[in-house]
């Protein structure tokens, strides 16, 4: 069934989060998280994440996907390994404070499902990404207008 | 092969549904706003000529001409204008902005980079779908409303536009916080139009 979806960014891009009845999806710039090429999570990454952990509570998550993603510079495989790799340290720093009653799913999905066009740098940053997404929760207030 | 076509079916009816119910809901803005937004045509302060905006719901029309206020304009890219005419906060969650672009290129103008840079989006070709809200003080933007295939809650400029052609367009965003209300409305590589977010009816 089509649905609405209503997408809301940093300026800066940093950060988007996208809202449907159903889901709400961040997309975490990588830049933000790692530094270039690696899965090393920077100290400033932790409370972003933190943030949107606390976004997933307060929906009443249980299970929540975790998926990473390169641009299409380097090979395909390279992209995998980063890409599943720096989705693994989001998840990690996610169960920091998320409760043990939440699932996961967490996968590289190296530079498929581009956001943006991979032939300029622009486009190739908002491509690397890790991705949080979980059920919207019946007790969340006024779905489409998110990050008040 | 019945599958398939009820599935379609369903979903043509569904945004068929979602269209026509945020018709009535741009259709139903525009009057009396209660002297909030001076610039309202209804304000008999204004020397717009005492045209009453067209109130009826347009069944698949959301893009209902606007009233002829000029909230914004702006003149950019190949000498193209853009006119800001209603920007409107609903009950929704929404606001919805309405307005006109004209041509200013010395020949035909087919706008295929204002339907933006997402991927997401550009199957809706020449639209307004690479449209945004910029609220710089709370640091966000709002990009158009779109559904979960894509189609953008806006205007797709259909057949281009001819020499000097003007058009009316409408496009939908999320609502930002009401503390912000005075946001830009960006596209392509136009400038930035400064409105002011009113409440709906």
């Amino acid at each position: 069934m089509v649905d609405i979806k209503s997408v809301v960014e940093d300026l800066g891009g940093e950060e988007r989060r996208s809202d449907t009845s159903t889901d709400v999806t961040f997309a975490l710039q990588a830049e933000v998280l790692f530094p270039k090429d690696s899965h090393k999570l920077q100290p400033e990454a932790a409370a972003r994440i933190k943030a949107v952990a606390a976004e997933a509570q307060k929906n009443n998550a249980t299970k929540i996907r975790v998926f990473g993603f390169t641009d299409n510079l380097g090979t395909y495989e390279h992209g995998l390994k980063l890409s599943k790799n720096r989705a693994d340290m989001v998840h990690r720093e996610l169960i920091k404070t998320l409760g043990s009653n939440v699932t996961y799913e967490v996968r590289g999905y190296s530079e498929d499902y581009p956001i943006a066009d991979n032939s300029n740098e622009e486009g190739r940053k908002k491509n690397r990404r890790v991705e949080i997404t979980f059920p919207r929760g019946a007790a969340s207030g006024s779905g489409s207008t998110p990050g008040t | 092969m019945s599958m398939r076509h009820t599935m379609k079916a369903r979903r043509a009816l569904t945004a068929a549904a979602i269209t026509t119910g945020l018709a009535f809901t741009v259709a139903g803005c525009g009057g009396d706003s209660g002297g909030q937004q001076p610039a309202q045509s209804s304000n008999s302060s204004t020397p717009a000529p005492a045209k009453q905006p067209d109130q009826k719901p347009k069944e698949n029309q959301p893009e209902t001409p606007a009233s002829d206020t000029v909230l914004a304009e702006v003149k950019g890219g190949q000498n193209h204008s853009l006119t800001i005419n209603s920007v409107i906060r609903d009950a929704g969650g929404f606001v919805t902005v309405t307005g006109k672009v004209r041509n200013g290129r010395p020949g035909v103008w087919v706008p295929n980079d204002w339907s933006g840079d997402e991927k997401e989006l550009n199957t809706n070709g020449a639209s307004m779908a690479g449209a945004s809200l910029v609220d710089k003080t709370g640091k966000k933007k709002y990009l158009v409303l779109r559904d979960t295939d894509g189609r953008c809650l806006c205007t797709k400029f259909t057949g281009g536009f001819k020499r000097d052609e003007e058009k009316t367009f409408f496009a939908q965003f999320p609502a930002p916080p009401t503390t912000s209300n005075k946001v830009d409305f960006q596209i392509a590589d136009m400038p930035p139009a400064s409105i002011e977010i009113t409440e709906g009816q």
